[in-house]
């Protein structure tokens, strides 16, 4: 991206001047100059495609992890107001709705767990379905699938996976309200019924970590981290349930925009009025998307428990928290001055709720929500935690974002080597894939250390942990 | 029975099948597949499971913009694709619009596993009605996936035609089994980067998959 064309307000804040006669709304970009330079120009078209929608509440804006995606920028951030006449996109959630990682702590220290590691992946490999193909454990019947649609993560307990303490621990305490399982198709429940407690594939992984530094001493002790602890971090979404969802109201949505007189700068932002009956149906159809995704971690932070009490009988692993990155949820915010209530998208970005949210759990309510960012299976993930002050509708870095395409790392790298490579380094690798491994190659991503230290210095939110991987199991 | 244009018999409202059938050893219809959705409608879209490959398609050979190639185990056929960040853009090109759209299931399905290695065991027959040409690649990109996932299925042969607003297609391939490479899965066609064109004597179809 070339940051000529950018005004840059604040060190770690740019914005996109209007050219004349462009009828937008502000974009607001958080990011470094290294980060911003290395962004493709397609980042900035589509953000300011963004800006154009109708009903756009303040900025679009972008994280410091964004990168080219399809519909929204991945990073990309912005809320709209129902009341004046703002949309619900399609292409502002994603295919894998809800995506996002499950955190769990353990009691367990990184010199103790280190000798059993190799057992600890395979038997990792064989209890958590990953890669293309793979079906899971669970085979549901329809009625099942609409429960599940309906009560999330709490379905997934009462089933026996996990305990009621996980809930109090995930966004929306394990269930999304206002879940319409008759705006799902029949084919997506179809394919979800084979699907619960999978991991899928691509960019998705559970990674067993330590601890290696802390940076936020009392947000740590809030979020029960020291240095040297074993966490575990679970990388995956809704599955093919959420996809076809997506795929379902993609084309549907683009319609309605047509009918209804959207005038779309791109056809990829397929959204329809919030208030509109295809607005109303495609929320509906998400919110069971998104409980379909709380409930697949809640089963994958189960199996992973059974695993670690296999290897190590006296692993205790609670929920530290569960982060969805695709998702436009109702929110309350302050825009100018006033207290509006707003469809907030977040396509590949977090929610980072400041200390003294009342949404936050009573543990984490002093120092804000913690906020995964997810780095590549060769470098690291930081967790960080909210801040009050944050001005991006609460909003926070996901991951640390691609630098390169899959087919140039395709063309650098080979899944074997890289698995070998890494195992010289002491990180262990298990894929049915190595394809899906060079395309995931550590030198694919940013640097994931300057993605969370400008998401900070952004004041997005604080640095409180870096994890170093040990164990990853990719799809 | 009549023979439509692209040489396919039409068997019923939902059925097609080779014109000249291709009989493997292997052929057998789909374990685990629902009575009641192996001929069932979903909106205007049909679906039949039979127990006959379909004709392999007919894809031109095309230049490689990109290959996506991990080693040289994944495919052999040099199929093109186009540079996106996260996810990948696939590029279908053929002497015809549908040739063009089985080329482009072929660069989406390449994603998934070596095309080379898919055994055409089972085919499943698609019908749609759309009159945006583009919509239409984005739809059927879609029901093959959400088709291939229900099943447990990947394809590596494609046949489709329309006339006018309506589409009949098929896609062969097998359950997914050891002996399948894995390669990434594809959560859904976009409308990203979405274009069928033109040019001289040749279709060109592309757009963003997610993966």
């Amino acid at each position: 991206m070339n940051l000529d064309q950018l005004h840059q307000l604040q060190p770690y804040l740019w914005s996109l001047p209007r050219q004349p006669g462009e009828e937008r709304a502000e974009v607001l970009l958080y990011g470094s100059a290294p980060l911003l330079g290395s962004m493709d120009d397609k980042v900035l078209e589509q953000i300011a495609n963004v800006a154009c929608l109708p009903g756009l509440a303040g900025a679009a804006m972008t994280m410091p992890d964004a990168h080219w995606g399809y519909g929204f920028p991945i990073g990309g951030v912005a809320a709209f107001d129902a009341k004046q006449g703002g949309i619900i996109s399609a292409g502002g959630v994603g295919f894998d709705i809800s995506c996002g990682i499950r955190c769990l702590r353990s009691n367990l220290d990184v010199s103790e767990a280190l000798p059993e590691f190799g057992r600890l992946a395979d038997i990792l490999f064989r209890e958590i379905p990953a890669g293309v193909g793979e079906e899971g454990h669970l085979k549901l019947n329809p009625t099942q699938i609409d429960r599940v649609l309906h009560d999330g993560a709490h379905w997934a307990v009462q089933q026996g996976y996990g305990n009621a303490a996980d809930l109090e621990y995930i966004e929306e305490r394990g269930r999304m309200s206002g879940a319409a399982t008759d705006n799902v198709s029949e084919l997506a429940k179809k394919r979800q019924r084979g699907e619960m407690g999978t991991l899928g594939s691509g960019n998705h992984y559970l990674e067993v970590q330590w601890v290696e530094k802390i940076y936020d001493t009392a947000a740590a002790s809030a979020f029960g981290l020291r240095e040297g602890q074993i966490v575990i971090s679970i990388h995956c979404g809704s599955r093919g349930l959420g996809h076809q969802i997506g795929t379902d109201y993609l084309v549907m949505l683009a319609k309605a925009a047509t009918r209804l007189g959207i005038r779309l700068p791109n056809r990829e932002l397929a959204c329809a009025p919030i208030q509109s009956p295809e607005g109303q149906q495609y929320i509906g159809a998400m919110n069971a998307g998104i409980n379909c995704a709380l409930a697949n971690r809640q089963i994958l932070a189960h199996l992973t428990r059974v695993a670690f009490t296999q290897v190590y009988p006296q692993a205790e692993l609670e929920t530290l928290f569960d982060v969805s990155h695709n998702t436009c949820k109702v929110e309350t915010h302050e825009v100018d001055g006033k207290s509006r209530l707003l469809h907030v998208h977040r396509k590949g970005a977090t929610r980072a709720f400041g200390p003294g949210h009342p949404m936050l759990p009573e543990r984490y309510r002093e120092v804000g929500q913690p906020v995964v960012v997810g780095g590549s299976m060769g470098t690291g993930s930081y967790i960080l935690a909210g801040n009050r002050a944050n001005p991006a509708f609460s909003s926070a870095s996901h991951g640390a974002g691609r630098a390169l395409s899959r087919h140039q790392s395709l063309a650098r790298w080979h899944g074997r080597q890289l698995v070998d490579e890494l195992a010289r380094q002491g990180i262990l690798i298990r894929t049915r894939s190595m394809r899906g491994v060079a395309e995931e190659a550590p030198g694919a991503y940013k640097d994931v250390d300057l993605v969370a230290e400008v998401t900070e210095q952004a004041g997005l939110a604080r640095r409180v942990a870096f994890l170093r991987p040990k164990v990853c199991v990719k799809g | 029975m009549a023979v439509t244009p692209g040489g396919l018999t039409k068997l019923g409202p939902i059925q097609l099948r080779a014109f000249v059938p291709l009989i493997l050893p292997h052929s057998r219809a789909v374990k685990g597949a629902d009575s009641d959705f192996a001929s069932r409608s979903a909106g205007s879209t049909k679906v039949t499971i039979m127990n006959e490959p379909c004709l392999g398609n007919a894809c031109i050979p095309v230049e490689r913009e990109c290959a996506m190639n991990e080693g040289s185990s994944m495919t052999t056929q040099p199929l093109p694709y186009f540079e996106h960040d996260a996810d990948i853009g696939v590029i279908g090109r053929g002497p015809t619009l549908e040739r063009a759209f089985e080329a482009a299931a072929q660069a989406v399905f390449a994603i998934i596993t070596p095309l080379d290695a898919v055994q055409p065991q089972a085919t499943v027959s698609i019908e749609f009605e759309e009159a945006d040409s583009e919509l239409a690649l984005v739809i059927w990109l879609n029901l093959l996936l959400g088709k291939a996932r229900e099943l447990g299925m990947v394809f590596g042969r494609f046949h489709l035609q329309h006339q006018g607003n309506k589409w009949n297609g098929e896609a062969s391939g097998e359950k997914w089994n050891e002996s399948l490479e894995r390669g990434v899965e594809v959560k859904g066609a976009t409308l990203t980067m979405l274009s069928v064109e033109q040019a001289g004597a040749i279709w060109e179809a592309r757009c963003v998959v997610d993966v």
